[in-house]
């Protein structure tokens, strides 16, 4: 794991973090738009709704209007094809379509251009072709003084309002008579002003356009000038109509409201018509359409409230846009929350490793012990602080090259084997070695190194712990220098002791007196003691250097006991006491270090013969239980009192009894013997009574014992 | 007369040895390895008894080593009489005929081993 790696690391997950918090920002304003662009285009399209209303209103007036226009020019034809009577006029409007398309709409009449002189006659000859009850009546009205009048001849009409307009001068009304002086000069249909009906009946609301179209005796009149046009004008077409009924579309007022339309026209300035039938508050949406009708320009100025109402589906566009909108933030949101949190998880935990990783490698970088790591053909890889202190090398310097850099000390087989243990057979190896500083000294280390495999079985690496041992050896060697120097030195002088005496005792001076021979034997005796002391003291201070040589050899403990039993039978017999001893036959050799177990046969029936009365008997029975040899030695002697009994195997232990018994003794062999059983991986213990005796007893494993370098031994 | 070279520093023993084996074998002495490695050498004893820790620039093993090592001496028994537990073992591998602790032996014992072993050299 190294620095730079952490640190990208860390990089990515900021421009991950930063990059979905981008996109959620993205998502946001995106979805601000699209919401935007739907609300945007659902306002858009109620407008055109409304204009497509608007459209469609200003077309059905144009309908209305050519269609009047088409029948004025047809009625035209039919009077000046002649012989028309009130009768025929009638039946025209009727056998027509006129009424099936605009039922109770349609108001035409026909009026003939009379002077005044020739009134009379007209009227005469009137009531003498047309006999209907009306025309019997029939006056021109209202009674003026022009010199012409352009009377009403005949009328259809489903508006019973106007029914009375039989006879009535067209003429009289100056609005009218400005459209017919207009639509004479044009020869076309022209429109009046708005008129009202109030002129014909006092207090009558109504109000319409009356549009017109001459009637002419001349054939081809468009080829006369406009001016010229008047000479031949003998009467005229006409049309009532309602300002509704063309200026409103299909459906009508109701219509108009219920799509919350609001509708006023003007011609010019003048207000002609104003549909308001209902107040609408907020008038927000205003079209205004200039059109040409006929001979006039009408200004159609329409409002509309907000709601165009689209269909349902339609009209929530925006709304459903907007909650799959949020829906799908939210979705994102969580999902980058999920994946964020998910992610700080996983970095939280990656963390973690790193850090122990981190603590792992500082705690290798700073361990006492030489670490390296070489890759599998041996080159290293990495060096902890110790192993550039152990040999000398800064890491620089090793990267790349082989331990042999600090190498090359021991003879060849050693390197043979060691590379043979640790590439071919894949196993770990253990092993002293001296290898040698940069500043050339050399050095004792224990190796170990371990081949690193993957699952495979295949070699990946080798880790290699060298433990600079100089120090640690130079100590050794000095202890049991000292131990050694202490063994010899010691011993010399009570050799020389030991060697004289018995040359003495044995008359090599000259014969002794009985008391002389008793007083040297004294002095053998003690020298003896001594001898025997300083032996066990050495043995302890061995065993508990650590250096004590174990050397396990197959061995038959019959044979072994045997040996021990030689020396301590002489013992007993000079005090007529009686030794036991039997081995089972089932126990088989035993892999252990002779030398040690002796001590241990030794000093245990060495103390049974010792603490038991002139005549006594000690048994040792060796026998198998279970994964153990057991050795119990029983004695008939004076027991451990029983509050001393925890204090035995102590170091210069000896109890109370013991002390007034036997002044021999150093209170080493037990402690001595429980030292050697347990590192041989068995047990030892007893059981007393005081008075009564002592069984000892200890076991050894089958299995054997260790085996284990070192340089003493126990005399 | 058996030739007996003793190689011990410590004089008190050095006494003990020429009183118990002076009569009885040609006894020459010597205080430190490399006299006792001359002597050998020279003088062919019959048998060495050796003791190992001296001073001097050889101790008994080397001096061990190099008679081990001569042709006129490699064949000359050595007797190991040593204070010293722990090089028992290397001694015996170097070639010593027998080897005994100090304190566990006493001279008579000693001079059973010699008859012993020069009885042995004689056949």
């Amino acid at each position: 794991m190294n620095e730079t790696y952490l640190s990208a690391r860390k990089k990515s997950g900021f421009w991950i973090a930063f990059l979905l918090l981008a996109t959620s920002l993205g998502l946001l304003v995106g979805s601000y738009f699209v919401y935007n662009f739907f609300w945007v285009s659902i306002e858009k399209r109620r407008q055109e709704k409304f204009v497509k209303i608007i459209d469609s209103n200003l077309e059905t007036t144009n309908d209305s209007i050519n269609r009047i226009s088409e029948r004025l020019y047809d009625l035209r034809g039919l009077v000046i094809s002649g012989g028309l009577s009130s009768e025929r006029w009638k039946n025209y409007i009727l056998a027509t379509d006129i009424e099936v398309r605009n039922p109770g709409k349609n108001n035409y009449i026909y009026a003939d251009r009379v002077n005044r002189a020739s009134l009379h006659d007209y009227l005469v000859n009137l009531k003498k072709t047309e006999k209907g009850e009306q025309y019997q009546k029939f006056s021109v009205f209202p009674p003026n003084n022009n010199s012409e009048f352009l009377a009403t001849k005949y009328i259809s009409t489903t508006d019973p309002d106007l029914s009375i307009m039989l006879g009535f001068d067209m003429m009289d009304s100056p609005k009218q008579l400005v459209a017919i002086n207009e639509a004479v000069r044009k020869n076309a249909p022209t429109m009046s002003e708005l008129l009202k009906m109030d002129v014909l009946i006092p207090g009558n609301k109504k109000t319409g356009y009356v549009i017109l179209l001459p009637v002419y005796n001349a054939p081809a009149i468009f080829e006369y000038p406009e001016e010229e046009r008047n000479k031949y004008f003998i009467g005229m077409v006409a049309s009532w109509v309602s300002p509704v009924d063309i200026l409103v579309g299909i459906g009508g007022l109701p219509f108009m409201e219920s799509k919350g339309l609001h509708l006023i026209v003007y011609d010019g300035d003048t207000l002609q018509f104003d549909s308001k039938t209902a107040a609408h508050a907020d008038d927000e949406i205003e079209i205004v359409r200039q059109v040409k009708v006929l001979n006039k320009t009408f200004k159609f100025v329409f409002h509309s409230t907000k709601d165009q109402i689209l269909p349902t589906l339609e009209e929530n566009l925006p709304l459903y846009t907007l909650i799959g909108l949020i829906i799908l933030n939210l979705l994102w949101f969580f999902s980058v929350y999920a994946i964020l949190t998910s992610r700080g998880k996983a970095e939280k935990l990656a963390k973690e490793a790193t850090k122990n990783l981190e603590k792992f490698k500082e705690a290798v970088d700073g361990v006492s012990d030489h670490v390296i790591i070489t890759d599998s053909e041996g080159y290293i890889t990495y060096a902890n602080k110790a192993a550039e202190k152990v040999t000398g090398y800064a890491f620089e310097e090793m990267k790349g090259q082989r331990p042999s850099l600090w190498g090359k000390q021991m003879p060849a087989e050693f390197y043979q084997k060691f590379w043979q243990t640790i590439k071919e057979e894949k196993k770990p190896y253990w092993g002293d070695i001296t290898n040698k500083r940069k500043n050339g000294v050399l050095y004792e280390a224990e190796i170990h190194v371990s081949p690193i495999l993957n699952e495979k079985g295949e070699l990946l690496f080798f880790v290699g712990i060298e433990r600079d041992m100089s120090k640690i050896r130079a100590v050794e060697r000095m202890k049991t220098e000292f131990i050694s120097l202490a063994s010899h030195q010691l011993r010399t002088p009570l050799s020389a002791v030991k060697w004289f005496t018995e040359m003495l005792l044995h008359g090599d001076a000259g014969k002794l007196s009985k008391t002389q021979s008793e007083y040297v034997e004294k002095i053998d005796q003690s020298n003896q003691r001594e001898i025997q002391l300083v032996n066990a003291l050495l043995n302890v201070s061995r065993i508990e250097s650590g250096r004590i040589i174990v050397d396990p050899k197959p061995t038959d403990l019959n044979d072994l006991i045997s040996t021990v039993v030689v020396d301590i039978k002489i013992l007993m017999d000079k005090h007529n006491k009686k030794l036991n001893w039997s081995v089972d036959e089932d126990i088989p050799k035993i892999v252990l270090d002779g030398d040690l177990i002796k001590h241990v046969y030794a000093n245990l029936l060495q103390n049974a013969s010792r603490y038991s009365n002139d005549g006594g008997l000690v048994t040792l029975k060796v026998y198998k239980n279970g994964d153990y040899v057991v050795s119990e030695v029983q004695d008939s002697g004076i027991g451990i009192p029983f509050s001393e009994q925890n204090r035995v195997f102590e170091k210069f232990f000896r109890a109370s009894n013991a002390l007034k018994k036997e002044t021999e003794g150093s209170g080493l062999g037990l402690y001595l013997s429980k030292t050697i059983v347990e590192s041989s991986g068995g047990k030892i213990g007893f059981v007393s009574e005081e008075g009564k005796g002592t069984k000892f007893w200890f076991t050894l494993p089958l299995g054997g014992m260790k085996k284990k370098e070192g340089d003493a031994k126990i005399t | 007369m058996n030739k007996l070279l003793i190689v011990e520093d410590d004089m008190l023993l050095d006494e003990a040895y020429r009183r118990k084996f002076g009569e009885s074998y040609d006894v020459r002495i010597a205080t430190d390895g490399e006299s006792g490695i001359k002597t050998a050498s020279i003088w062919e004893p019959d048998l060495i008894l050796l003791d190992i820790y001296m001073p001097g620039k050889f101790n008994g093993l080397d001096l061990l080593e190099q008679i081990k090592k001569n042709k006129k001496t490699e064949n000359i028994p050595v007797l190991v009489i040593t204070n010293l537990p722990d090089a028992m073992e290397r001694v015996m591998n170097l070639g010593a005929t027998k080897c005994y602790m100090k304190t566990d032996v006493d001279l008579n014992k000693i001079e059973e081993e010699i008859q012993d072993i020069i009885a042995k050299e004689v056949k």
